[in-house]
C-alpha cells in the first residue's frame, strides 16, 4: 500500500525529469559538423595519420629498428635501415630508416606502432583526410611522414574528459 | 731485430723450455726486448712473436694482461700504485692521488715533465698487507708515508740508483 | 665399473656416459641450463658463470668410507657450499643437481645483472636483436632492474672494424671468448685475443691484415651477443623479418649447407640479406667459410643478364625468348645437316645442377647425337676423377667422427684454400680426436701445423710417391688379402709392376726418403680407418688416380664408412658432372660408352672440326687465346650464363640463366652426397633455369620432354641412373630424425631451425657385393728433374672468378696478381718483396711483382690459377698444374 502511494508521487517526477533532458537537447541545436566548410574538431588523443618526429636539432628520431613493423597487426609498415655516416647524418645513433613506408589503406590506426617505438618517433596525429584517387598514393613514404602536418581544417578540442586516477581507484 | 747479445740471452731462456713449448718463454723474452727502449714497439713485439712461433696477437694479449709491459713511451721510472679494494682500505687511493699531486701530474697518473717518472694506478701488486705501497720498475716500497715519497723522489732525481734507494725500504 | 652414470637433475633421473658435462646431461632431459661461454664444439672455460647450478653428491664418512644415512636410512646428499658451473663439471654417480631452485635462480639473476653493467640498451638497433641469447636469457632470468649506475658504463668505440669483414662493438661484448676459441681451436688461425683485464678487457686482432682468416664470419655466429657483426649485413634486416630458405653453397665442392636469409622488399622483389651455415654434422658441422658467407652479392649485381641477347650486324642486341629459341633450333639443325652431328659440341660448367647436367648430356647424346660434351674447363683443367666411383669414401662417412686409430692421407692439396671446410674437419680430426693426419705436398701448407707427419715431394712426382707407398705396403706385407679377394681383381698383375717402384727407387725422383715412405705406408695400411684426400697440386697424371685406387683397395680402406678416397674437385657440382656423364668418353652413371668417344673440351676448343657449340655456365674464352680464337671462328655459339662473360661476348645468342639462390635443384658434393637447394629470391624477370633453357632448345629440335620442374627431371634421373635411384626430391628433403636434432646447438637464440635433410650418398663399387674393382696401374709420365725453377699453379679461395668479382665486400681479399717466391731463390736472384720479375716458358713471358714466401721450398715459384690476367694459365697451359720456368729480374 505504502509503495503504491510512493510510486504515484515519484513516477510523474521521473517522467518530468526525462522529458527535461529531452527538452534540453531539443534546445541545444544541431551537432552536425559542417566539414569541410568548417574545421573538424578532434580530441587530443584521436588517432589519425602518422607522423615521424624530429629532435629539436633537426635530427630524425627514427632509428629504423622496425619494432613498429613488428608490432603492427596489419603489417602495413615497411622499414629498411641504413647506417649513418659523419658526412650524412640523419639520426643521432648509428642507424636510421632509409625507407619508412606506411600503407594507410591497411592501417587500422590502433596505435601499436607508437606504443612500440623506443624513441617516440612515430606518433599518430589528427589528420583523417586520407582519401586518394590512386591506391598507390595511400602508401606514405618517409618524406611525407616527416613533414609537419597540421592542416587548417582540424581543430583539437580541449574539453576532453580525463578520468582522474583517484576517482576510479576509490570505487 | 735481435742483437747478438739479446739473441744469446734468448737462447739461454729457451733452454729452459721444451722445443715445442717455446710459447712459454713469452714473458722472459718480452723483458729482454723491453730493455731496448723501456717500452715495447710494434717491431719489438714482432721480434718476440717470430722468435717464439706465436702470433703477434697473442703477444699483444700477454702484454695487455701484465702491467709491467708498456706499449707507450714512459719515464725512466715506472711508479705503480695499487688502488684495488684491500689497498684502498688502507688508504692507498688517497695516497695515489697525493703522490700524483706531489709529482705535479694532476691526480690520475701520467709522466713528469722531466720524463723521469711515470705514475700509474694498477690493480694488485701483491702487497696488500703493506699498503700503501708502490712498485718502481721491479723494486717494492711498502707501508709508505708522505714524507717517504718526497725522499724517494728526491734521491732518484739526484741520480741515486734505484736499488740503493730501495734498500732503505 | 660401468661407463654410464646416473644422476638427478631437478628431480628427474638421467643416465649418461661417464665424463658428460652437467649442461649436456641436462639437455637430454630438456632441462635448459643457460650458457654464454659454453659451446659444444669449443673447449670449456667457465668464464661467464651463467650456468651456475647447485651440485650435491652422496655423502660418505671420511674415515670409514661408509655412506652417511639420514634418519630414514637414505644416503645424505652433501651440497657444495658454492654453486658450480654446469659447463665445466662432469657428472658423477648419484649426483643431485638443482637448476631451477632458490640459489641457482638467484645466481643466474646476479650474473645477468653483472653482465649487463656495461651492456648498452640498444637492442632496437642491434643486428642480434631477436636472435640474441643475452636478450632471451635476460627476459627469462633477469631481474628487470639494475643496481648499477648507468652513468658509469664502460665505453668503447661502437663500430670498430676487427677486419675487413667483421665489425666489433666492444660495449656489447660479454667476454665469453667463443670467437677467440673458435679461431684458435677450429679455424687454427689464432688471430683474436683479449687485451687488458677486468673492465678494460677487449677483443683485438693484430694480424696483418687484421682478422686474417678464411673463417672469420663464423665468429659472428658463435657470438652470443651482437658484439661481432658482419659488414655486409649490418642493419640489413631484423631477424624476424627474414624468411630462411635452405640452400647449398655454390662456391666449392664441399657442399656446405646454408640458410639464405631473404626478405621481400617494399616493391615485392626478394632480397638476399645474408647467408648463414645450416648445421649438417656430416658435411660442414656448424661452419661455412667467408667466401660462402660473403660471396653471394653477385646475385644483385647490376651486370646480371636480364634478357636474351642476339647478334645482329655484329652487335649483341636485346631480344625475346620467343625470337631466340626458334633461331637456335634452326641454326643447330642446319649445322647438323650440313656438317653432321659431330660438328656440334657442348661445354657445361660444373656449377650447374645435376638436373641441368643430365639434360645437357641428354640433349647432346639423344637429340643432337653427339658425344662432344665436357665439363672440364677452367679450374677443372683436364682432370677427371673416377676413384670416387670405385673406392670413394663409404656411405655414412663422417669426418667429424674420424679420430683415434684413423689415418688421413692428404696428397697435393692446400685444403685451406681449395676446400676450407674440409680443412677444418681434417685439422679437427687430427687436433681434437687424434687421428693421424699425413700431409704430403710440394710445399708447406697451413695443414702442416696440425698434421702429425708432413712430407714434401718434387712437383710432378706425386704418382711416383703413391706407387712407392703402394709398393711399400705390399713389401711390408700389410695387404688386406681378404678384402682384395672379395672386392677386387688384378692384384697379382699390379704387384709385378710395383717392383719398379720400391721406396728406394722412387726416393730420388720424389725427394721423399724411403724411410718416410715406409712409415707413411705403415701408418696408412695399419690404421683402422684410412681416408685419402687428393687435390689439384698432385697433378692430373692418369697414373695417380689408378695408384690411389689401388692403394685404397689393397689396404682394404674402401667400401665402409670413414674409409675411401675423396678427390678435391673445384666446383660445387664437379662430382655431379662426372656422375651425369658430361664427359666425352663415358655415359651417365659411369657406364661405358659404346662406339667412338667424343671430343674433350680442350680438343673442341683447339681444333676446327666443331662448327656450333652450346656453352652453359663456363667461360673458356677468358682462359686462353687459343680457346678465344676457336670460339670466334665458330659458325654458331650459344652461351647461357649469369653475366656477359668473355665467352658470352663472342656468342651469337646469349641466354640469361638463374643463379643458385633463385632456383631449385641438386648438387653432388665431394663425398658423393646429393643435396637439394630451394628457391630463395626472385631472379631477373626473364632469366630461366638452365634445365628449362636446355629443355626449350630440345623442344625446338623436335623433342617432347615435358618437364615441369627440377624435381621432375630428378625423377627421371632416379630411373635412368642406378646410382641415383634413391635421390628423388621427396627423399632428399625428408626431415632429419628428432634424435639428431638434440645436438643442434647453434640454434640457441637463432631465429631459424634445422629440421631439414642431410643429403644422401650413393654407394661405390666397393660397397656393392656384386661388382668387383679391376685393379690396374698406369706407368707415370716420365719425370725429369730440372735445374730450373718449378712454377706451381694452385687453386686459391679468393681468386679472380666472375662471381667474386661481382661481390664488392670481399674485393680487398681477392688475390692481387703477383708471384710467390721462396726466400732462398729470392736471395739467389737478388730480389726483394715487390720487385718485378720476368717468368718465361716456351716463348711465353709474363711480368709480375713478387712476394717472398716462407711456405715455399727452394726452386719453387707460385702463381695461383684463375687470377686477374690469367698468368698461370698462360704459362703452364690450361690443363697442366706445374711447369719448369725461367725466372729473372726485369
Amino acid at each position: 500500500m505504502l509503495n503504491e502511494v510512493k510510486e504515484a508521487i515519484t513516477a510523474p517526477l521521473e517522467v518530468a525529469k526525462a522529458m527535461g533532458i529531452t527538452l534540453k537537447q531539443f534546445l541545444r541545436g544541431p551537432v552536425t559538423n559542417q566539414f569541410p566548410d568548417e574545421p573538424a574538431q578532434v580530441y587530443p588523443r584521436f588517432r589519425g595519420r602518422h607522423a615521424l618526429k624530429r629532435y629539436e636539432n633537426g635530427l630524425e628520431r627514427c632509428i629504423g629498428c622496425a619494432l613498429c613493423a613488428a608490432a603492427c597487426p596489419t603489417e602495413c609498415i615497411y622499414v629498411e635501415a641504413a647506417e649513418n655516416t659523419d658526412e650524412d647524418r640523419r639520426s643521432p645513433g648509428e642507424r636510421y630508416a632509409k625507407i619508412y613506408d606506411i600503407n594507410m589503406l591497411r592501417c587500422i590506426f590502433c596505435g601499436y606502432c607508437a606504443e612500440a617505438c623506443p624513441t617516440e618517433a612515430v606518433v599518430l596525429e589528427h589528420d583523417f583526410t586520407l582519401a586518394e584517387y590512386d591506391r598507390w598514393d595511400a602508401v606514405y613514404s618517409k618524406e611525407q611522414l616527416l613533414e609537419p602536418n597540421n592542416p587548417e581544417y582540424l581543430v583539437v578540442r580541449d574539453d576532453e574528459v580525463f578520468v582522474k586516477a583517484d576517482t576510479w581507484s576509490s570505487k | 731485430m735481435w742483437s747478438e747479445k739479446e739473441r744469446q740471452e734468448l737462447d739461454k731462456i729457451l733452454e729452459k723450455y721444451p722445443p715445442d713449448r717455446k710459447m712459454s718463454a713469452v714473458l722472459p723474452a718480452l723483458y729482454v726486448v723491453q730493455r731496448r727502449k723501456n717500452y715495447l714497439t710494434d717491431d719489438d713485439i714482432k721480434d718476440v712473436a717470430e722468435a717464439l712461433d706465436v702470433t703477434v696477437t697473442h703477444v699483444h694479449s700477454v702484454i695487455g694482461f701484465y702491467t709491467l709491459f708498456r706499449k707507450e713511451p714512459t719515464g725512466k721510472y715506472m711508479v705503480q700504485v695499487c688502488t684495488d679494494l684491500p689497498c684502498a682500505l688502507r688508504g692507498a687511493e688517497d695516497f695515489y692521488h697525493r703522490l700524483c699531486e706531489r709529482m705535479e701530474i694532476g691526480s690520475h697518473g701520467g709522466t713528469t715533465d722531466d720524463d723521469l717518472f711515470t705514475v700509474e694506478g694498477v690493480v694488485c701488486i701483491a702487497a696488500c698487507d703493506k699498503a700503501p705501497c708502490m712498485q718502481i720498475n721491479l723494486e717494492f716500497f711498502e707501508s709508505l708515508t708522505d714524507d717517504q715519497i718526497d725522499e724517494v723522489i728526491k734521491r732518484l732525481r739526484q741520480g741515486e740508483s734505484l736499488t740503493a734507494v730501495a734498500a732503505n725500504y | 665399473m660401468s661407463d654410464q652414470v646416473t644422476l638427478t637433475i631437478d628431480g628427474k633421473t638421467v643416465t649418461v656416459p661417464k665424463g658428460t658435462l652437467i649442461v649436456e646431461a641436462a639437455k637430454q632431459i630438456e632441462q635448459e641450463i643457460p650458457v654464454f661461454c659454453y659451446h659444444g664444439k669449443l673447449s670449456q672455460v667457465g668464464m661467464c658463470r651463467m650456468c651456475l647450478v647447485e651440485v650435491g653428491t652422496p655423502m660418505f664418512d671420511r674415515a670409514t668410507r661408509e655412506p652417511v644415512l639420514d634418519e630414514n636410512g637414505v644416503q645424505k646428499i652433501g651440497f657444495f657450499p658454492k654453486p658450480m658451473t654446469a659447463c665445466t663439471t662432469p657428472v658423477s654417480e648419484g649426483m643431485v643437481v638443482k637448476v631451477d631452485s632458490g640459489a641457482a635462480l638467484d645466481d643466474r639473476k646476479a650474473v645477468l645483472e653483472f653482465l649487463l653493467t656495461s651492456h648498452p640498451l640498444d637492442c632496437p638497433v642491434c643486428d642480434k636483436g631477436g636472435e640474441c641469447p643475452l636478450q632471451d636469457l635476460t627476459m627469462k632470468h633477469g631481474s628487470g632492474i639494475s643496481r648499477f649506475n648507468y652513468e658509469e658504463k664502460q665505453h668503447f668505440p661502437k663500430k670498430y672494424p676487427l677486419g675487413d669483414l667483421i665489425v666489433l662493438d666492444m660495449e656489447r661484448c660479454v667476454i665469453c671468448t667463443r670467437c677467440i676459441r673458435f679461431q684458435s681451436e677450429i679455424a687454427h688461425d689464432p688471430v683474436l685475443a683479449i687485451e687488458n683485464r677486468g673492465r678494460h678487457a677487449h677483443i683485438v686482432s693484430y694480424s696483418d691484415p687484421p682478422f686474417d682468416s678464411h673463417y672469420s664470419g663464423n665468429a659472428t655466429d658463435v657470438c652470443p651477443v651482437g658484439a661481432l657483426t658482419t659488414k655486409d649485413f649490418r642493419f640489413g634486416a631484423r631477424s624476424w623479418e627474414m624468411k630462411n630458405v635452405p640452400s647449398i653453397c655454390n662456391h666449392c665442392g664441399v657442399g656446405c649447407n646454408t640458410v639464405l636469409g631473404t626478405r621481400k622488399g617494399g616493391s615485392g622483389t626478394g632480397q638476399l640479406k645474408r647467408v648463414m651455415p645450416r648445421q649438417n654434422e656430416t658435411v660442414n658441422e656448424l661452419w661455412i667459410c667467408d667466401k660462402g658467407r660473403f660471396g653471394h652479392h653477385f646475385n644483385e649485381s647490376p651486370n646480371r643478364l636480364t634478357t636474351p641477347l642476339i647478334r645482329q650486324d655484329g652487335q649483341l642486341v636485346e631480344s625475346t625468348w620467343a625470337d631466340v629459341l626458334p633461331f637456335i633450333g634452326e641454326k643447330i639443325s642446319s649445322i647438323k645437316s650440313a656438317n653432321g652431328s659431330t660438328a656440334l659440341g657442348g661445354i657445361a660448367g660444373a656449377r650447374l645442377s645435376n638436373e641441368d647436367l643430365y639434360l645437357f648430356q641428354k640433349l647432346f647424346r639423344q637429340i643432337i647425337g653427339s658425344n662432344n660434351i665436357d665439363h672440364r674447363v677452367g679450374l677443372n683443367a683436364n682432370f677427371e676423377d673416377t676413384t670416387a666411383y670405385t673406392v670413394g669414401v663409404g656411405v655414412g662417412t663422417d669426418l667429424s667422427q674420424v679420430g683415434k686409430g684413423s689415418t688421413i692421407l692428404v696428397i697435393g692439396s692446400d685444403l685451406d684454400q681449395e676446400a676450407p671446410i674440409l680443412y677444418i674437419r681434417v685439422a679437427g680430426a687430427s687436433v681434437k680426436r687424434s687421428a693421424h693426419v699425413i700431409n704430403i705436398g710440394g710445399r708447406r701448407t697451413k695443414l702442416d701445423a696440425q698434421a702429425q707427419t708432413s712430407a714434401y715431394y718434387q712437383y710432378g712426382t706425386a704418382s711416383y710417391l703413391v706407387l712407392g707407398i703402394l709398393a711399400s705396403v705390399v713389401a711390408q706385407g700389410l695387404v688386406n688379402q681378404e678384402w682384395i679377394d672379395r672386392h677386387a681383381t688384378g692384384f697379382s698383375e699390379i704387384t709385378k709392376l710395383l717392383q719398379d717402384f720400391a721406396p728406394d727407387s722412387v726416393a730420388d725422383t720424389t725427394g721423399v726418403s724411403s724411410a718416410e715412405i715406409e712409415a707413411i705406408a705403415k701408418s696408412y695400411a695399419e690404421a683402422e680407418n684410412g681416408i685419402i684426400i687428393f687435390g689439384h697440386e698432385a697433378g692430373n697424371d692418369p697414373a695417380l688416380g689408378a695408384a690411389i685406387e689401388a692403394l685404397a683397395a689393397v689396404t682394404g680402406h674402401a667400401g665402409k664408412p670413414n674409409n675411401g678416397v675423396i678427390a678435391v674437385l673445384p666446383h660445387a657440382n664437379s662430382r655431379g658432372a662426372a656422375d651425369m656423364g658430361v664427359v666425352p668418353n663415358r655415359l651417365l652413371g659411369y657406364l661405358p660408352l659404346e662406339g667412338e668417344a667424343g671430343l674433350s673440351a680442350e680438343q673442341m676448343l683447339s681444333g676446327n672440326s666443331i662448327k656450333g657449340m652450346i656453352i652453359a655456365g663456363a667461360d673458356p674464352a677468358s682462359e686462353s687465346d687459343t680457346y678465344r680464337e676457336c670460339l670466334q671462328n665458330l659458325d654458331f655459339l650459344v652461351v647461357q650464363d649469369l653475366f656477359l662473360t668473355e665467352t658470352a661476348q663472342l656468342a651469337d645468342v646469349v641466354l640469361p640463366a638463374k643463379a643458385v639462390a633463385e632456383r631449385d635443384g641438386t648438387f653432388t658434393n665431394l663425398e658423393r652426397r646429393v643435396q637439394t637447394f630451394d628457391v630463395g629470391i626472385d631472379s631477373p624477370l626473364l632469366a630461366w633455369s638452365d634445365w628449362l633453357i636446355l629443355a626449350a632448345i630440345a623442344g625446338q629440335l623436335g623433342a617432347d620432354w615435358g618437364y615441369a620442374s627440377a624435381d621432375g627431371v630428378m625423377a627421371e634421373i632416379t630411373q635412368e641412373v642406378p646410382l641415383y635411384q634413391n635421390m628423388a626430391f621427396e627423399n632428399l628433403v625428408a626431415p632429419v630424425s628428432l634424435d639428431r636434432q638434440t645436438d643442434h646447438y647453434i640454434y640457441e637464440g637463432m631465429s631459424f631451425t634445422a629440421d631439414v635433410h642431410e643429403g644422401i650418398q650413393w654407394a661405390t663399387v666397393a660397397e656393392n657385393e656384386q661388382q668387383k674393382i679391376t685393379l690396374q696401374l698406369v706407368v707415370p709420365e716420365n719425370h725429369t728433374g730440372s735445374d730450373e725453377i718449378t712454377l706451381v699453379t694452385p687453386r686459391i679461395l679468393y681468386d679472380g672468378g666472375r662471381l667474386l668479382a661481382e661481390t664488392d665486400v670481399v674485393q680487398s681479399h681477392v688475390f692481387q696478381t703477383r708471384a710467390l717466391l721462396s726466400s732462398v731463390d729470392a736471395k739467389k736472384l737478388g730480389l726483394n718483396n715487390g720487385d718485378s720479375v720476368t717468368i718465361s716458358q716456351n716463348g711465353t713471358a709474363v711480368n709480375l711483382p713478387i712476394q717472398i714466401s716462407r711456405m715455399l721450398n727452394e726452386g719453387t715459384i707460385l702463381i695461383p690459377r684463375n687470377i686477374e690476367g690469367r698468368p698461370a694459365e698462360r704459362l703452364v697451359g690450361s690443363s697442366d698444374v706445374h711447369a719448369s720456368v725461367k725466372v729473372k729480374k726485369s
